[in-house]
């Protein structure tokens, strides 16, 4: 243990001058990301396309390096997962787009029209237009809301399960 | 392979994947968080122990904290019930509508050191600084958690955060939207309705709730009816609303019981509460939050006392980073409390009185090294009509020593405040004469100081344990002097306590259906006098707590949508005044076959037919008799 104490050590050095930290909000919502991949299905199109699983972040990248670190080794429908960084609203390529708060969502989701992508918001209209998920924080706890027309509308599928533990579906946990 | 090479290893990770590991925390979050499940990630929060929502894994405390499912799964019927959930709390029911709840020690039926708030809220009684449990209620479906803490929290919650802190959260109106509706009946208890409409109006969410339950008596030694039956019932709202760049929240609460007493005519108790808040968060790091709220507390115990307390409370508190390194939280609170006394056998003098307190406290966590180091440093200044000005000051280390290892550490100061109990009661003796009385201006507050010392760990995603060291000194605690010309007796503070402990918890998941949690409790306490102490108590009033306790809770989802839950503790002797070790077992099946309906038979203290849990061996002792209820609930 007093070894892998070293290791730590040495690397928290380098880490003092390195990105901020993402906070916690956003590990945890880079975690939610990934579990998502795992509940939802995706045409089998837009999965023959490509090389591996996009997730996208719109316009800037609020989880440092923590989406990265999330995605490493791990696969979403036996492609390997990748995180990036987009800037053009025509996302089509991606897999996931995450539109965090503050960038405009309306031209990210025209540009994505009713291509197979999830995308999931974290601004308190983003449902409304026409994002599938948005993350919520209620009372320091990230939670998630579901706008399920518009996942039929981008062909995926969205386990009960998950619908089950969107907020506002009862029960809630455990079932 | 020698500690060398892994060191330049680890070095080498660091230079070349600098995306990766920059961040030591954010590349070891990563991989424990993606592990969870949903349900999981959904519960990462406590904004207790440093009033900001931080993960229970890294919080330099010793902290439990009670989900709601936890609640719906033990099957209780009431919060003093469900505290017996938590690791290191000694629950011990005296009669239906009388508990004995605290944390490491010093627990009586009018236990003083727990701090206990739902939604921030005072639920204690300023007149003795103890909880009335029978009038601590709330609609169980519609409470999102408990958060225990053990130990002082005094510079950031205030006076009487000495033992322990209780912070009950209900869920946003958000989450409680549809209606529910749950009947339930069972040997003791006869009728339990619960009902709830939550609903949605422009941009605003709201919730408002109902709920009764009867409780039958239970038995004296002899067999006979102990007659403290029970009626109570509570009504109220939760209305939130985005505004002002933030959310604002609206809450009201009434609750009212009548409890039976063998000897004695019906006593009534009722409460009535009207919180209002506004918070912001306008960074991750920053948030403004304030809040205000008016209580009215009544109490009527036939020949005992009758009294009625409205407090009337401002909080505000503010939360920034600076420098990077910093996180400072800050905040000040006004409380003012008005009480009317008419006495039996305990009066006050005076009968009336008015009494506020002013607090402010600060606090800065300091990053000494990222993700290895943080330091928390805290002090609250408190003014009160008793006792004056009285300083509660903390110091917390929290050390990551492996990436899902942490030890910490903490010595702080806490103050239980003078009460009216303690300065201005009468009690009066059978024959009428006064046998005590208050000690006035001369009591002073009752001192804390505390060193804890835990280590947490989670070497799997499935498997955690967390076990802490404590010592307490208490200093100025309560007694009962019987003067040299002779009765009455004058309350005054010459005893001095000094009590330490281990607690340990673990929960296993074996499997993603399965969860196991155990906790074990060993705590020892010596109480001794000043030398000019004539205390005749011996302290036997203040504390009465088992050396051990442990509890070993299982909850499976069977196949078929059914769960099983069971919980068994176990409690050792109390020594003063003598109540015998038990062990007993709570159990419960719940059926939902879909999402619109449950319905569960839950059992409690199935080992016994009956058994008591406090208080002497007098024919007057109750004791608690085996009960089941079934319960069937509606939601959609």
């Amino acid at each position: 243990m007093r070894r892998f104490l070293v290791a730590a050590l040495l690397c928290a050095g380098t880490a003092l001058t390195s990105a901020q930290d993402p906070g916690l909000e956003y590990r945890v919502k880079a975690a939610y990301l990934f579990n998502f991949t795992k509940f939802i299905e995706w045409p089998d199109a837009a999965l023959a396309s490509g090389r591996s699983f996009s997730i996208c972040v719109a316009g800037r990248n609020p989880f440092g390096p923590a989406l990265t670190a999330t995605l490493v080794g791990e696969t979403a429908a036996g492609l390997p997962l990748a995180a990036r960084v987009v800037n053009a609203p025509d996302s089509s390529a991606c897999h996931v787009l995450f539109v965090p708060r503050g960038v405009a969502a309306a031209p990210y989701l025209r540009g994505v029209g009713k291509s197979p992508v999830l995308t999931v918001g974290e601004s308190p209209d983003f449902l409304a237009q026409g994002g599938a998920i948005n993350f919520v924080l209620d009372g320091g706890r990230v939670r998630f809301e579901i706008n399920q027309g518009a996942a039929e509308r981008a062909q995926l599928k969205i386990s009960s399960r998950l619908l089950q533990l969107g907020l506002g579906s009862e029960p809630r946990g455990g079932d | 392979m020698s500690s060398r090479v892994i060191a330049v290893a680890g070095v080498a990770m660091c230079l070349h994947l600098p995306a990766l590991v920059a961040d030591a925390r954010a590349q070891s979050d990563p991989q424990d968080l993606k592990a969870m499940s949903i349900e999981q990630l959904m519960q990462i929060d406590v904004t207790l122990a440093t009033r900001e929502p931080e993960p229970v894994g890294r919080t330099a405390a010793a902290i439990t904290v009670i989900t709601g499912d936890d609640i719906r799964r033990a099957g209780v019927t009431t919060i003093a019930d469900a505290l017996a959930l938590a690791d290191g709390v000694h629950v011990a029911r005296f009669n239906n509508g009388t508990w004995a709840v605290s944390a490491r020690g010093f627990n009586t039926t009018s236990a003083n050191k727990l701090l206990v708030m739902i939604d921030g809220r005072i639920e204690y009684s300023p007149l003795f600084s103890g909880t009335f449990w029978n009038m601590l209620d709330y609609a169980l479906d519609d409470i999102d958690r408990i958060e225990v803490i053990r130990g002082p929290g005094a510079t950031l919650w205030g006076a009487n955060a000495v033992n322990g802190v209780v912070n009950i959260v209900t869920r946003h109106s958000r989450d409680t939207q549809g209606t529910l509706l749950s009947f339930g009946t069972g040997n003791e208890d006869p009728a339990l309705a619960d009902f709830r409409y939550g609903g949605a109006a422009a941009d605003a969410t709201y919730r408002v709730y109902g709920k009764f339950a009867r409780r039958s008596p239970q038995i004296f030694d002899n067999g006979v009816s102990s007659g403290d039956g029970r009626r109570r019932g509570q009504v109220g709202f939760r209305v939130d609303r985005p505004g002002g760049g933030g959310e604002w929240l609206l809450k009201g609460d009434l609750f009212e019981s009548r409890d039976d007493f063998a000897d004695r005519a019906t006593g009534e108790f009722s409460e009535v509460a009207l919180q209002g808040g506004w918070s912001r968060a306008f960074t991750t790091a920053s948030n403004l939050d304030v809040r205000g709220y008016y209580r009215r507390e009544f109490r009527d115990v036939p020949l005992q006392l009758t009294h009625e307390i409205d407090t009337l409370d401002v909080d505000l508190q503010h939360g920034f980073a600076w420098r990077g390194r910093h996180r400072v939280i800050w905040g000040t609170g006004y409380r003012y409390n008005s009480d009317q006394t008419a006495g039996g056998n305990v009066r006050f003098e005076p009968p009336d009185r008015a009494y506020s307190i002013f607090s402010l406290f600060a606090q800065d966590e300091i990053v000494i090294r990222p993700d290895r180091f943080n330091l928390t440093l805290g002090l609250k200044m408190e003014q009160n009509a008793f006792s004056g000005m009285e300083w509660q000051p903390n110091i917390r280390a929290r050390v990551d020593v492996a990436p899902r290892q942490m030890i910490w550490g903490a010595v702080s100061r806490a103050v239980r405040r003078p009460t009216r109990l303690d300065a201005d009661v009468r009690a009066l003796a059978p024959d009428g004469a006064v046998a005590a009385i208050g000690g006035g201006d001369d009591f002073e507050g009752e001192n804390l100081v505390a060193g804890e010392f835990g280590y947490r760990a989670q070497p799997f995603a499935f498997a955690a344990v967390d076990a802490t060291l404590f010592t307490h000194r208490y200093d100025d605690l309560r007694s009962q002097e019987l003067p040299a010309t002779g009765p009455p007796i004058v309350v005054a503070n010459t005893l001095n306590g000094r009590t330490q402990g281990v607690e340990l918890s673990g929960s296993l998941q074996p499997l993603p259906v399965w969860r196991v949690r155990a906790s074990y409790t060993y705590f020892d306490v010596s109480i001794t006098k000043d030398i000019d102490s004539r205390d005749i108590g011996g302290g036997a009033s203040e504390a009465n707590d088992p050396s051990h306790m442990f509890g070993l809770r299982t909850d499976v989802d069977l196949p078929g949508r059914v769960e099983l839950n069971l919980f068994l503790r176990g409690i050792s002797e109390l020594p003063n005044p003598r109540v015998p070790a038990y062990t007993e077992l709570n159990g419960r099946v719940g059926w939902r076959p879909t999402r619109h309906f449950e319905v569960s038979v839950a059992a409690q203290d199935l080992l016994h037919d009956h058994h008591p849990e406090f208080g002497g061996l007098t024919p007057r002792r109750v004791e608690f008799e085996r009960s089941v209820r079934v319960l069937a609930t509606f939601r959609y």
